[in-house]
């Protein structure tokens, strides 16, 4: 498998503790990856340190089959950046601000810049630090697409956006991955946005990886069991038991992880009967991860 | 690359570098009016040379202020985004450095530009006793010189992070105490001295700011 983004043992310390330890990273060219963590939980920091923004104090970093820390300017060259907080320059017009952009890409394409400014409403003449939430992320995306980058970087790229408007900025994203088989590397709150358009997931929880697995395997292998007359005390299980309670009546709710069909034998060995299977979104998966991870690390 | 650099940089500071360009242009014009015209060759030399050399003073501030604006416009903009944009530029860190110091620079030369004009036209028209000359080439190069070595001193300053500039103030701070005391207990401050004396001769590098700003002397 080819990587987009491979990060091995990477530990970033911010002030005197580290806010990433040890992290490994995997992320398949032409992938659209979904990484996920609660506040807090490093993912700006992670974003920091593959853009090149932050050095990691052990570890490699590799973005596009370059060491970030030799040959930072050469993935670059090929990345698309969307930072969490806007990074351009408050006093130039938005034409100013594509006119200097475009200056550091040789693959820049004008006419889809023009066609991307157009389509997203945006006045050339307009000045940045006048412009709405909306419009600072439409001009930041189209920034990042028109350099035709082969990974694109994006930090929470819709937060605070009207639906409108992330539907047209993941719109134009998805447009350019569809025909450039570019990869795309998001971070967002928003799950049931990346659960629409990822093909894999991570999952991060102070500072470190908990899950990182193609988005089908994530959903389809954590599920909600309803369960009768099962045993206080469970023999091993063929998957991981995340949590347990008691539901109406005698029957109890299981959210297990690695579950597949011919488990349902299993439960007619103990003497339980397997009432129901129900598929979990990502959002209840991811919070149940999440909740396992932190029990675990109690 | 650098055309567009330069721009942003030449829209950042303008309005500061139209002033500073203005108030050198027009140092001479103002030097000689306050003489009453452009005719001072029936006044006493002593008088002439009295009032150009308050116009130096003039010359050596505006060159500290404008190299300092220029130095600031050319970060403040990358210090206010925490230089995230400037960092993930796809070029080489001290590329970028290099790029903002010469457009800083070129804005330097367009100052310097109109110090040289103001000088020589100051220097056309004035009707001068026997005993005095002109001198525009000579303050030219002292304001250029004296413009580059704030500029540059300014750009190091500004363009630094905070923290590391913190850390280099507070090194550097303890550096001096140190050596100072060392040089009053040890050595009768003989090296405070000797300190003190070359940073007012014309080798060190403020000694350009205190020698004579003068486009009419003896």
């Amino acid at each position: 498998m080819n990587l987009a983004i491979e990060l091995t043992g990477v530990g970033v310390r911010l002030g005197r503790s580290f806010a990433l330890k040890d992290l490994d990273l995997k992320v398949p060219q032409g992938s659209v990856y979904g990484f996920l963590g609660p506040n807090g939980s490093g993912k700006t920091t992670t974003i920091r340190t593959l853009v090149g923004l932050l050095r990691a104090e052990h570890g490699t970093v590799r973005v596009l089959g370059h060491d970030m820390k030799l040959e930072a300017p050469r993935a670059l060259l090929r990345t698309g950046y969307v930072p969490e907080r806007p990074h351009i320059y408050p006093q130039l017009t938005i034409g100013e601000t594509i006119a200097y952009h475009a200056t550091w890409y040789p693959t820049w394409d004008g006419a889809w810049a023009q066609s991307l400014r157009e389509a997203f409403a945006l006045d050339p003449r307009a000045i940045v630090k006048r412009l709405s939430k909306g419009e600072t992320g439409k001009l930041l995306i189209l920034l990042a697409l028109a350099q035709r980058p082969d990974l694109l970087v994006l930090d929470e790229p819709t937060d605070g956006l009207d639906p409108v408007v992330r539907r047209d900025v993941l719109g134009a994203v998805l447009d350019y991955v569809g025909e450039a088989n570019a990869t795309v590397f998001i971070s967002s709150h928003l799950i049931h946005e990346l659960e629409r358009i990822c093909d894999w997931v991570g999952v991060l929880e102070h500072g470190q990886m908990v899950a990182e697995l193609p988005m089908h395997m994530f959903k389809e292998g954590i599920k909600r069991l309803r369960v009768t007359n099962a045993p206080a005390q469970l023999p091993t299980t063929p998957f991981v038991v995340l949590a347990r309670a008691s539901g109406l009546g005698s029957v109890e709710e299981w959210v297990v992880r690695g579950w597949q069909p011919p488990m349902q034998v299993w439960f007619d060995g103990i003497g339980a009967n397997l009432r129901d299977v129900v598929d979990l979104d990502l959002e209840e998966s991811f919070v149940e991860l999440l909740r396992t991870a932190r029990a675990t690390r109690r | 690359m650098f055309k567009q650099v330069l721009y942003t940089q030449w829209k950042w500071a303008q309005w500061g570098l139209l002033v500073a360009c203005v108030v050198v242009f027009a140092t001479p014009m103002l030097a000689l009016a306050s003489l009453g015209g452009r005719d001072v060759s029936l006044l006493p030399v002593d008088t002439v040379v009295g009032a150009l050399q308050g116009a130096g003073v003039g010359y050596a501030v505006c060159a500290v202020l404008a190299g300092m604006w220029i130095a600031a416009s050319a970060w403040s903009n990358d210090q206010q985004l925490d230089y995230v944009y400037a960092l993930t530029r796809p070029v080489p860190r001290w590329y970028f450095v290099m790029l903002r110091f010469g457009g800083g620079t070129a804005l330097v030369a367009a100052v310097v530009a109109a110090c040289v004009a103001g000088a020589l036209v100051g220097a056309s028209v004035v009707r001068l006793p026997a005993t005095l000359h002109t001198y525009p080439g000579a303050l030219s190069l002292r304001f250029a010189l004296a413009l580059f070595v704030s500029f540059g001193a300014a750009f190091g300053v500004f363009g630094a992070a905070s923290k590391s500039l913190s850390r280099s103030t507070a090194i550097g701070l303890v550096a001096v105490l140190g050596i100072v005391a060392f040089d009053v207990t040890l050595l009768g401050g003989a090296l405070s001295s000797a300190v003190g004396r070359f940073l007012v001769s014309r080798w060190s590098p403020i000694g350009v700011y205190i020698g004579r700003w003068m486009l009419i002397d003896v």
